[in-house]
């Protein structure tokens, strides 16, 4: 029998079955509808939780200074003022909040006056990951305050030139306007960031779809392990024990994966690829990878009960050493060879 | 046929399987993990698990001003153990690292950038993503933010100085005010991360990345491993089962016999499992793993629930590959939703609240709690056994459907 009669037949058979239909079609609707729900970054940031506690009734003007930058920041964080402590240690138990901040509202003047140990309460849950990175940020916040409010202490009672706010040349208003002036006119430092697709935005869509591409890639490959088990199956029968039968049964299902990872990519181009068709190129060379991996692997290994175990732990492989939700090399350089092992790496690494 | 002797005949499939799954599975997790841990040991003094890799690029390299910059960037507290910071001599080398995967984005540092900082130019560095977004780079940006900021605050005081200095004439003595004011700001932010004291809301809560992401591996595998037990868990042939319906045997009691069987294979395999690592991990600071009857009936609920969601998966086809396919689609999909991978914080509200609430999400609280000891979360135990009762409930009726099609 020809190699094309026995692929269309093989062709006919996965088409046959619903069940594949809807396999091979979950990963495309997924990334249609994670695509399609566009959350933006406001309505979902990342919730920090802070109570500021009051020793009396109205809160010095620097902690207003302090809420307003909090309640303006415009970042991945979102800080949210609650007026009851325990229901905020509540949330944070409940994983409502990443994290929560509870301080004095002398916290300004108390750190002008040199108290800046542990002033500051910050409370996390186990599922608490980005403390590190949201205490900087506050700090980020608070520190805008206290850099000026130092700054008018140093200039009005120790500098060179105190006795001219003394005598009403300058008051704290001018070291105020001058100040908030360099710190907004975009005078002063920043970094420019580039890299990232036109369209690009850090949202959840995005980090939901940013192992997509690695999960196509395992899934081609599984796809040709489980064309390679049929042929197993199937070679019981000494009518299927030739190069063009497993030839067959693990192309097919490969390349029906592969037109499924295609559609994908085609969904989610623009948050994840700048250009779907070279993506899908490099896809369909790691297709045909795969391919001959498993056909070579399967020829190697003569028992399916084997071939099968091995598949868990391979997979497994795949998903931890190659760089699909993280890369584990980055972590432990001792670990990158390992990575050589799996074939998604190479395609990743494209 | 009888009932006994059915449930001893998948028992006995179930045993013939085990040798290769066992071989196939554990021992290139024992060669890795040992390689890891042997390595991290004679390598890796501290730590098993090193910083991410940035690269740094500037024209200024011999300048000592860039190197202190570098190394107050790596010293912060939210870097230090997360962000390794890589010098690179050209951009051309840093592109190359990044393509290959070697660092994670790259900050370059135009010539002159700390000069410029100093005497007021303020040349923008620029930070290089790769094509792809990921957790890294969202992490780095916030980071980079916020060094701006405290640099853009810093620079503002020595601006407003220097204006009203110089408007009082007196240039002479402007550069000591610099310096007091620099020596001010600096104070704050080097000393930035004394200001927080850190609570837990779960007091006896000790995980960290390291436990919580080896959890989540041992799930995903426990999740896996029924791929190597296809040959017992797929749907019998058309031969077996009117040999079945002859002795009167129902889907039930097959369905029965699987989950139990499977249940007693994974539990014995697992318990064993946490022995050693009882033994083999004592007076690990990250691990607290108690071998005891409490762990070995959470182990049993455990592997009940995998058993279950096998059964479930492979009851869904009578092809192998889709049955395959399906249990790794399921396996992803759960694991990623419950936040076992990506970190929950980072989906919308509702997925958030939707995804603690798999199946997946009390496997890895209950994984979690064999590793460290923690106390078990509150329901945890009737969640996991309300899944196992909901995945064989639905497993049983669609076998039975099946069979009267067949019948």
């Amino acid at each position: 029998m020809r190699l094309t009669r026995l692929l269309l037949l093989v062709l006919k058979d996965y088409i046959k079955r619903p069940f594949m239909w809807f396999i091979l079609l979950s990963i495309p609707l997924i990334c249609l509808g994670i695509t399609l729900s566009k959350t933006s970054i406001d309505e979902h940031d990342i919730l920090v939780g802070y109570y500021i506690e009051e020793a009396e009734g109205n809160l010095p003007e620097s902690m207003d200074r302090v809420r307003e930058n909090l309640a303006n920041y415009d970042g991945i964080f979102a800080f949210v003022e609650y007026t009851d402590k325990e229901a905020l240690i509540k949330d944070i138990q409940k994983s409502n909040l990443e994290c929560a901040y509870v301080f004095n509202d002398d916290l300004v003047y108390n750190m002008l006056k040199g108290d800046r140990d542990e002033i500051i309460d910050l409370y996390v849950s186990p599922e608490t990951t980005m403390d590190d990175v949201i205490n900087e940020t506050l700090f980020s916040i608070i520190f805008p305050v206290i850099s000026e409010k130092h700054l008018e202490k140093y200039l009005t009672d120790n500098s060179d030139i105190r006795d001219l706010f003394k005598d009403g040349v300058y008051t704290l208003e001018d070291i105020d306007s001058l100040y908030n002036m360099y710190y907004s006119d975009g005078s002063t430092f920043r970094f420019d960031y580039e890299g990232q697709p036109d369209s690009f935005k850090i949202t959840p869509s995005s980090i939901l779809l940013s192992p997509i591409n690695g999960i196509i890639a395992i899934m081609i490959l599984l796809t040709s392990f489980c064309g390679a088990l049929v042929f197993y199956k199937d070679s019981d029968n000494p009518i299927f024990r030739i190069w063009k039968v497993r030839i067959a049964y693990i192309t097919i299902p490969s390349l029906l994966s592969f037109l499924s990872g295609a559609v994908s990519i085609v969904f989610i181009s623009g948050e994840a690829f700048a250009n779907p068709f070279s993506q899908i190129g490099k896809l369909f060379l790691y297709t045909l990878m795969c391919i001959i991996f498993v056909c070579l692997i399967s020829i190697v290994i003569k028992s399916e009960t084997m071939f099968a175990a091995f598949i868990p732990i391979f997979l497994l492989g795949c998903l931890v050493f190659s760089p699909i939700f993280i890369d584990v090399a980055l972590f432990s350089p001792v670990l990158k060879p390992v990575s050589y092992l799996f074939l998604p790496y190479y395609y990743l690494i494209m | 046929m009888t009932k006994l002797r059915l449930f001893l005949y998948t028992l006995k499939n179930y045993i013939k399987l085990t040798p290769l799954a066992l071989l196939a599975t554990i021992i290139p997790l024992l060669i890795v993990g040992t390689l890891f841990w042997y390595t991290s040991a004679n390598l890796y003094e501290e730590n098993e698990i090193q910083a991410v890799n940035v690269g740094v690029v500037t024209e200024d390299i011999k300048d000592s001003w860039y190197n202190k910059a570098v190394k107050y960037l790596g010293n912060m507290d939210s870097t230090e153990n997360t962000v390794n910071f890589i010098k690179y001599e050209n951009m051309d080398q840093a592109y190359e690292a990044m393509e290959t995967s070697e660092i994670m984005a790259i900050i370059y540092l135009p010539e002159n950038v700390v000069n410029g900082i100093l005497y007021g130019e303020n040349i923008p560095a620029k930070i290089i993503f790769p094509k792809n977004i990921n957790l890294g780079t969202i992490t780095l940006s916030e980071l980079t933010k916020s060094a701006a900021e405290f640099l853009s605050a810093a620079q503002a005081g020595t601006y407003t100085t220097g204006d009203l200095f110089e408007e009082a004439d007196r240039y002479d003595i402007v550069s000591s005010a610099f310096d007091m004011v620099d020596i001010i700001n600096f104070s704050y932010v080097l000393s930035r991360e004394k200001i927080y004291h850190k609570n837990s809301t779960d007091l006896t809560s000790n995980i960290n990345q390291t436990v919580f992401y080896a959890g989540s591996a041992i799930m995903l595998l426990l999740l896996f491993i029924g791929v190597s037990y296809n040959k017992v868990l797929r749907n019998e042939d058309k031969a077996f089962t009117s040999l079945l319906r002859l002795y009167k045997i129902s889907p039930a009691y097959v369905i029965f016999c699987k989950l139990v069987g499977f249940t007693i294979i994974l539990s014995v395999i697992c318990s064993g499992f946490v022995f050693a690592a009882s033994k083999y991990l004592k007076g690990s600071d990250k691990f607290n793993i108690h071998f005891n009857l409490p762990v070995v009936l959470i182990v049993t609920l455990l592997t009940l629930l995998i058993a279950a969601q096998c059964l479930f998966i492979f009851s869904l086809s009578e092809k192998i590959s889709s049955c395959i396919l399906a249990m790794f689609i399921y396996g992803c999909l759960m694991t990623i939703l419950s936040g076992a991978i990506i970190p929950k914080v980072f989906f919308p509200r509702t997925l958030e609240t939707f995804g603690s609430h798999l199946p997946t999400a009390y496997m890895h609280d209950a994984l979690l709690h064999i590793m460290t000891g923690n106390p078990l979360k509150k329901g945890l135990i009737i969640m996991l056994a309300v899944y196992v009762a909901g995945f064989t409930l639905v497993t049983i009726i669609i076998n039975t459907i099946k069979a009267r099609r067949a019948n």
